[in-house]
């Protein structure tokens, strides 16, 4: 009894075997439940014999029984059929496949019925041989019937062919068809889909409004769609839409895009109340967060507790883990690529929340309907109250603005305007003065957009960005002596995307950008001060970029997607440059003039991916991608939180980074199609890594590129996901088995050592049940292996103080990391309410088992008189060290009121 | 600014929490030897101290005795004795006296092998005093202000010698309880973890302490050294740590330590309300 009481115990605490007798568990059920029938072999052979006692002879043989209509199946049609030893489901393929009849499997029942598609060899010689029948072109845009709002990523496919497609980006489509009658399905998840009827002998503009699907909220959608076979699509992309995101708890009450996606597999959390991840093994600064297509380089408020990004502003997420499209680059690992609202074409709507630590406000609203929008949204914590339970004069604000405008100048015209601007302030005001101190940082974004149609196979969009992130650490009491670091970029790009026809879609585009990075400087008043502090060289680059893709169908079951991307990028005066020695000893100065070209670097980028379906309802996908990375923050720090950031370009000293990524994944669903798994196995190198010599001077040395230390980077692991996105209950389970190393000349004595944030198992299990009415109940459990940290081999005393002896570098552990977070939403209206007032409560828990997950292990501390860990002063008196840990984000429940009206 | 900044600890980890723990730490054999030596422009007897590192926390070093340990300025060599006998504690002369530019070379054998180090000695810089301020809730006082953390060219190790020992009402302690010793340091770089450092012990004086108030000059590499060492002990736990290592020392052939001299200024100070 105590054996397998212990044995239990044993089960229940190693979370990996958890996961894999989950997925056996999984497998030997649903999989075989509809499998299994199809693939025992038999052996017939029956001469010129009707199908119908084809079948009676299977039904003998597998006790396999069929469901038909007598009246369309050709049951009287004579077959010969010979099979010695094979699989039932290549005895079918004779009979019912070569005789006009399709099987379905369903309900453990093979139903019959007349084939409806057209043959692929069909429908590829008739859409590529023009003499044969003509073609024409179906393109619009797709919208929500409610707001107006574009739906990007919605499917537009003819039913029964192979033949369909995705709005792209700005919710624009463009389906090229042979002359003839067709179905067409306009399909988004969480839409009820449309079927339209057409006899296709011209070119035609439609352009449709979907139906949302009332208060049903569905979980995070990979891009796929259950009726279209050759959407079906591994791990390498995720799509969240914010009615997802909405349901899953974030921290304290408010909905968290960043923190949202921490929850997928392949994507890790650094730990509580932290917006840093690193994906598959890159680190955090080698993910690009775009909004509105500028990037923002800081995307946390309070340090990372919060997002920089109001919920309520974002429209659609779309997160690239390793399959990047050509148009994308400048990061290693990952693309965040958030859209935000345009604003209600309808109707003017009000919308708003109130919670303890934020509030928020949305105004959205037709200027003309379906014509032109306006969308703004605000947000400001309201987290003062802290600093009064404190007893002190601090104020903690932080605030963000999202607005946006949209036009639609004619047909074939449409303009978006956008603005964002982020800001955090910490500080403390002195009684009786206006003088404080503290933090300050900020990120201030705008966009300006074109969409064109040129024709009904040729769009575009061309964009101007300008994106600044700003950072200041107040050192005196005048505000006016500060340590400031910066970088901006101004952007112009075009992108446009032809669809050739049915089966090609290319891509091609060019960008234009400028940067500019302050890596830090002190500004002092008193002028003797500044006069001998030293002047850190600001950076100047110029950066183009130009992509060409294409996304080709080649048969029924294989796709594959090409492209390449170049970035050429550039250094431009004014600055310093210094030159080093293998010592790292400056041996050389250049002083560049203004505007004078200094360094240049470029590199092509291939990427391709090739997709084969095995069936409607299973495909694997292998990818190939090499991305490059001019720019970087330079930070030795291990904290979880964002802290004083330097961002540099590549140059003379920093070679860029490269990536090549491999990628193999393999996506099946089951249970009427309600079930996806998806597994995806991924091998990344990464070059000209950087890491830091030993106790490296940060944040204001003008010899900053001598700190660095370069070397590569490897990672590799297995990303499991099996997720249920339809009805009441809905959720996924994912589990991610990854390691990444580094080898960098000058750090741990040249030896591979783990990176801080290798943590080898990662399991995230998510779910939600909607009661349709007015509850719904959401919890969010997340298991990592603790991170890697480095830890003392001994200790020695110097001038009073206890000095750790360290071994090899992320030699140690942390605990491994969970927690639980529970969300549970009152909508406050009556079911099927149509009033436009809507108004709901929103309680959360985060960390419901107050888990105290620490983010390190000290050995420097003693306890003062009042009970307190804390440095010891005296140095000469006999201290007795305590070994302390420390953990954030204890059990914090919230509750917010949500109403729009 | 520090206290601020405390402040914003506070209420920034209003759910944090640290605890005591017990933690297994990989132990290594660690067959090297630590110095601890500073030599001043003062006239006294100077130590340096030489001890073997420890496995775990609050074990006691096992000094390093026996070892032959000369400092040379090229024109003289001055021999140090271990005093008290197998202390590990080795002393010049109370005749010896640094001068200020000059070169000084530390020479250490032990067990046939040589140890040597190299520093300058800095003139010192005369300073203004510190400020304490009065701690209404309990009367007593605090240091508030000693000088400047940062300074790009003259960095300095700023010691306070506190001694209350002899103030009325305090006589009948015991004498070490009522005498303290602090540091402080001006550097020539600003960190993170230093702005964001944990909470330090709040030392308590009243009315009467006299305070010896000592600015050591020091040079580029000692500032380096005392800013790692800093990063590894007073300034981590904190919660913008960055990623440790070892800290650096101006010791040969694997020793570990520091060998400094420094000019000194001395102010003397008594605490009045």
């Amino acid at each position: 009894m105590k054996r397998s009481n212990n044995l239990l115990t044993y089960f229940l605490k190693s979370p990996i075997l958890i996961v894999i007798t989950f997925f056996a568990v999984l497998f030997l059920t649903i999989e075989n439940t509809h499998a299994q029938d199809l693939n025992q072999k038999i052996s017939v052979n029956l001469k010129n014999v009707t199908i119908s006692e084809v079948m009676t002879k299977i039904t003998e043989l597998t006790q396999i029984n069929f469901t038909y209509s007598s009246t369309q199946i050709p049951l009287n049609n004579k077959v010969t059929i010979k099979a010695k030893n094979k699989t039932v489901k290549e005895v079918f393929e004779k009979i019912f496949t070569e005789n006009g009849i399709e099987y379905l499997i369903i309900e453990k029942q093979i139903v019959l019925r007349p084939l409806q598609k057209e043959s692929f060899q069909n429908t590829i010689a008739s859409s590529t041989n023009s003499k044969e029948k003509k073609k024409y072109t179906i393109s619009g845009y797709l919208k929500d019937s409610k707001t107006g709002e574009i739906l990007i990523g919605a499917t537009v496919y003819a039913k029964g062919t192979i033949m369909g497609t995705f709005t792209n980006g700005y919710g624009f489509y463009s389906l090229t068809l042979p002359e003839g009658d067709y179905d067409i399905i306009y399909s988004f998840i969480g839409y009820t889909s449309i079927s339209h009827h057409i006899d296709l002998k011209e070119n035609k503009k439609i352009s449709y409004e979907l139906e949302a699907s009332n208060f049903e909220i569905k979980a995070v959608e990979i891009v796929a769609d259950k009726e279209n076979e050759k959407l079906v699509s591994p791990l390498s992309n995720m799509k969240l839409n914010p009615r997802a995101i909405r349901q899953m708890p974030g921290f304290v009450g408010d909905v968290d895009i960043i923190k949202s996606l921490q929850a997928v597999p392949g994507i890790k959390a650094y730990g509580d109340g932290s917006t840093l991840f690193y994906v598959r093994g890159g680190n955090s600064d080698q993910n690009l967060i775009l909004v509105d297509e500028a990037p923002i380089y800081n995307p946390s408020h309070f340090f990372g507790f919060f997002t920089a990004i109001a919920p309520d502003a974002i429209k659609d997420v779309e997160a690239y883990k390793g399959d990047f499209p050509a148009s994308y680059g400048g990061r290693l690992s990952s693309v965040i690529d958030i859209k935000t609202k345009d604003g209600n074409m309808k109707e003017a709507f009000l919308s708003g929340s109130m919670g303890p630590f934020t509030s928020n406000i949305t105004i959205e609203g037709p200027f003309k309907k379906d014509k032109s929008s306006f969308f703004f949204s605000g947000r400001r914590s309201n987290m003062n109250w802290l600093s009064s339970l404190s007893g002190t004069n601090m104020k903690i604000i932080f605030f963000d603005i999202n607005t946006k405008l949209n036009y639609i100048a004619t047909e074939n015209d449409r303009f978006f305007i956008s603005f964002y601007v982020g800001n955090d302030l910490l500080s403390r005001s002195l009684s009786g003065s206006k003088n404080n101190y503290g933090i300050n940082w900020n990120n201030v974004l705008g966009t300006i957009r074109w969409n064109h149609i040129y024709n009904k196979k040729l769009f575009s969009n061309t964009t101007i960005y300008s994106s600044k992130y700003n950072y200041y650490l107040y050192l005196s009491k005048e505000y006016s002596d500060y340590w400031n670091s910066s970088i901006s970029n101004g952007t112009i790009k075009t992108d446009f995307t032809y669809y050739a026809n049915a089966l090609n879609t290319l891509k091609t585009g060019i960008e234009i950008s400028s940067h500019a990075s302050n890596p830090g400087n002190v500004h002092f008043t008193d002028s003797l001060i500044q006069k001998s502090t030293p002047v850190i060289p600001r950076y100047n680059s110029r950066e183009i970029d130009i992509y060409i893709s294409n996304e080709q169908t080649i048969t029924d079951k294989l796709s594959v997607y090409y492209g390449l991307r170049l970035p050429v990028w550039r250094n431009i005066g004014e600055t310093s440059v210094y030159y080093f020695n293998s010592s790292y000893e400056v041996i050389d100065t250049l002083l560049v003039g203004d505007k004078e070209s200094y360094y240049t670097a470029s590199s092509p980028e291939p990427r391709i991916n090739l997709k084969y379906s095995f069936s409607k309802n299973s495909a694997v996908k292998a990818c190939y991608s090499r991305t490059t990375q001019f720019i970087q923050v330079l930070s030795n720090s291990i904290s979880p939180f964002t802290s004083l950031e330097v961002w540099v370009p590549c140059g003379p000293n920093i070679k860029p980074q490269k990536s090549d990524q491999f990628s193999l994944g393999y996506a099946k669903r089951f249970y009427k199609n309600n079930l996806n798994f998806s597994a995806e196995a991924f091998y990344k190198n990464c070059i000209n890594q950087i890491d830091y010599e030993d106790h490296a001077n940060m944040l204001y040395n003008p010899l900053i590129e001598g700190e660095l230390r370069f070397g590569k980077s490897w990672s590799y692991g297995l990303e499991l996901m099996l997720r249920k996105t339809e009805g009441k209950f809905s959720g996924w389970l994912g589990y991610t088995y990854s390691r990444v190393f580094k080898k960098i000349e000058g750090v741990n004595n040249n030896e591979t050592y783990p990176a801080f944030y290798d943590r080898p198992n990662d399991i995230t299990l998510n779910f939600s049940y909607n009661t349709g009415k007015h509850w719904l109940f959401s919890a969010n459990w997340i298991y990592m292996t603790g991170g890697a940290i480095t830890t003392p081999i001994g200790f020695y005393y110097y001038d009073g103080y206890n000095v750790p002896l360290y071994g090899d570098k992320n030699n140690d552990r942390l605990p491994d990391y969970h927690r639980l977070d529970l969300l549970v939403t009152l909508k406050l209206n009556r079911p099927g309410s149509v009033k436009k007032f809507q108004h709901s409560c929103t309680f959360t828990i985060y960390n419901a088992y107050a888990r105290k997950n620490p983010i390190s292990v000290d050995f420097n501390k003693i306890i003062d008189d009042n009970g307190n860990f804390v440095i010891p002063s005296d140095h000469d008196s006999q201290n007795e060290i305590i070994p302390t840990k420390i953990s954030v984000a204890g059990f914090i429940p919230s509750i917010s009121y949500n109403f729009k009206f | 600014m520090k206290k601020s900044l405390i402040y914003i600890y506070i209420i920034f980890l209003f759910a944090s929490c640290e605890k005591q723990t017990t933690w297994d730490l990989e132990s290594e054999q660690k067959n090297i030897i630590v110095v601890d030596g500073m030599i001043t422009n003062e006239k006294k007897e100077h130590t340096i101290k030489i001890s073997f590192p420890v496995d775990n926390l609050n074990d006691t070093a096992k000094p390093v005795t026996g070892a032959a340990v000369v400092i040379s300025d090229f024109n003289s060599v001055y021999t140090l004795s271990e005093q008290p006998a197998n202390s590990g504690i080795y002393k010049t002369s109370s005749d010896f006296a640094g001068i200020p530019g000059t070169q000084y070379t530390l020479f250490i054998s032990y067990n046939n092998i040589v140890y040597t180090a190299k520093t300058r000695l800095l003139p010192g810089i005369d300073f203004h005093p510190l400020l304490y301020e009065m701690n209404t809730d309990n009367g007593l006082f605090y240091i508030t202000t000693v000088s400047s953390n940062y300074n790009a060219k003259h960095y300095a190790i700023w010691e306070i010698l506190l001694d209350w020992s002899n103030v009325e009402g305090y006589q009948q302690c015991n004498p070490d309880s009522c005498k303290k010793r602090l540091l402080y340091y001006t550097l020539p770089t600003i960190d993170v973890s230093q702005t964001f450092a944990p909470s330090v012990e709040k030392i308590y004086f009243p009315t009467g302490t006299l305070i010896t108030e000592r600015r050591y000059s020091i040079t580029e590499e000692h500032a380096q050294f005392i800013r790692a060492m800093l990063s590894e002990t007073n300034w981590t736990g904190g919660f913008f740590d960055s990623s440790h290592s070892n800290v650096p020392t101006n010791i040969s052939n694997g020793a570990i330590g520091f060998f400094s001299a420094c000019g000194v200024e001395t102010l003397y100070l008594s605490v009045i309300p």
